[in-house]
């Protein structure tokens, strides 16, 4: 059943606009996301910033920083690149219902039993404002268990997720969004796909050859 | 009712040695259902899931005991005795009592599919998991697929009764591990995986774990 319901992923390149998916469903499987992703040591040393569908304002500016990303990495000039018959990478940032920003978080206040053990001379960044970095590879894989958990439980509901990578990791060029204050980690947008990328893959033979790398090279049984 | 399969994982504190350990068809058969459903960036899954099976009981040992070093490293300025003597808590010990042991390590692409390569050639797009030192400087991005690589197999265990436990108290540079032959990419995570003898939640009966809680929702999530 796991299965079933997590091969329904797609990824989507534009969410129908007009659907927003109500705020307590999106409330609630949060929740189900926090309450079943484990965390190391408990610190869950991130933030999840949550974009509604009446802040598109603060989407549009993310879009422009994917964009610009893009063509700084590629050297490239993304308006040449996405031609008027393609959809541009990162569509989705603005058609989602909801945006979803992930940012690192230290924490000013450790439980009761983390206290305990930094009186004990136990050492946590995470719990450190100015050794946070330390916990960058950590905190993303941490962001990367929460957001699959919250991934699934969106599909369960028939909402669809995707992931964007793409943007400046470089807390500096987030200064015109004040909320982000610590390195973002992740992009996610959720809402009800229109177009999939699976549906333009179908464009061209060479693109329908975008396969992932078969489970033998991922996988090594010693 | 994914809710339900997922609230079903508990940190193991040590798993059953005596237990029969799951087959490894069973094993085979849940890692390759997490491999078809996990996504990728730009599909190149820039990691190895290395497998330590009931036979390697000394390399499971071995990277035990790399976990007590480096926690002893992280805390070298630490003069307190090792609180775990205090707790009475055999750190680290599912790595050791697991049947299954899977180290996540860093893996560039050497042969790219036929679109990422018409990319990189016709259209000038670079993809760091292409290169070894490009897959290297994107360890974070490497770090958060196997977070979801990881979720997804783990719901894939506990819906089918096996118990799984996660590790990130290891150093992750890469001269550490010359010692140890199965590492030769930057290590992410361990998990392990097998049928539990502790949970982590049964020691909280008995003191301080009590005090452990998650950071409260409203902490993590924040509605603009």
């Amino acid at each position: 059943m796991l299965e079933k319901i997590l091969a329904k992923r797609k990824y989507v390149m534009d969410y129908c606009s007009r659907t927003k998916i109500d705020k307590d469903i999106i409330r609630d499987l949060l929740h189900s996301a926090w309450a079943v992703t484990p965390s190391k040591n408990n610190f869950m040393p991130y933030k999840v910033h949550v974009v509604g569908p009446k802040q598109q304002m603060i989407k549009h500016k993310v879009f422009k920083k994917c964009m610009a990303n893009e063509e700084a990495g590629d050297n490239i000039n993304a308006t040449q690149r996405y031609s008027k018959d393609q959809l541009p990478n990162y569509r989705n940032i603005l058609s989602c219902s909801h945006l979803l920003i992930f940012t690192q978080r230290y924490e000013p206040d450790p439980n009761p039993f983390q206290k305990w053990l930094i009186d004990r001379g136990h050492n946590y960044p995470a719990a450190d404002r100015n050794r946070i970095a330390e916990c960058y590879s950590s905190a993303m894989l941490e962001v990367g268990l929460f957001a699959a958990a919250f991934g699934a439980l969106c599909l369960e509901k028939n909402i669809d997720t995707s992931f964007t990578g793409c943007f400046p990791g470089d807390l500096k060029k987030w200064q015109d969004i004040d909320f982000v204050d610590q390195t973002p980690l992740l992009l996610m947008t959720v809402g009800i796909g229109k177009v999939y990328r699976q549906d333009i893959i179908q464009y061209t033979d060479l693109e329908k050859e975008d396969y992932k790398p078969n489970f033998e090279k991922v996988v090594n049984i010693l | 009712m994914i809710d339900k399969i997922l609230s079903k994982r508990k940190h193991v504190m040590e798993f059953d040695r005596t237990a029969e350990p799951p087959s490894k068809e069973i094993v085979d058969s849940l890692l390759r259902r997490a491999w078809k459903v996990t996504p990728s960036k730009n599909n190149f899954m820039p990691y190895t899931i290395n497998i330590l099976g009931p036979e390697h009981q000394a390399e499971k040992d071995h990277l035990y005991r790399k976990s007590l070093d480096s926690e002893k490293y992280a805390n070298s300025n630490n003069p307190v005795p090792d609180s775990h003597d205090q707790l009475n808590m055999p750190a680290y010990a599912c790595i050791a009592s697991c049947a299954y042991l899977l180290v996540f390590t860093d893996r560039w692409e050497d042969k790219p599919n036929p679109y990422q390569k018409m990319c990189w050639d016709e259209l000038g797009v670079f993809h760091a998991p292409m290169t070894k030192d490009g897959v290297r400087s994107i360890g974070e991005t490497v770090s958060l697929e196997v977070g979801m690589f990881a979720t997804a197999f783990a719901g894939l265990c506990v819906d089918n009764g096996i118990d799984v436990s996660y590790t990130l108290n290891f150093r992750r540079n890469l001269d550490v591990w010359e010692d140890t032959w199965f590492i030769n990419e930057r290590p992410m995570l361990f998990m392990s995986i097998g049928t539990a003898r502790v949970y982590r939640e049964d020691l909280k009966q008995h003191g301080l774990y009590k005090g452990d809680l998650r950071p409260e929702y409203e902490r993590i999530v924040k509605w603009l």
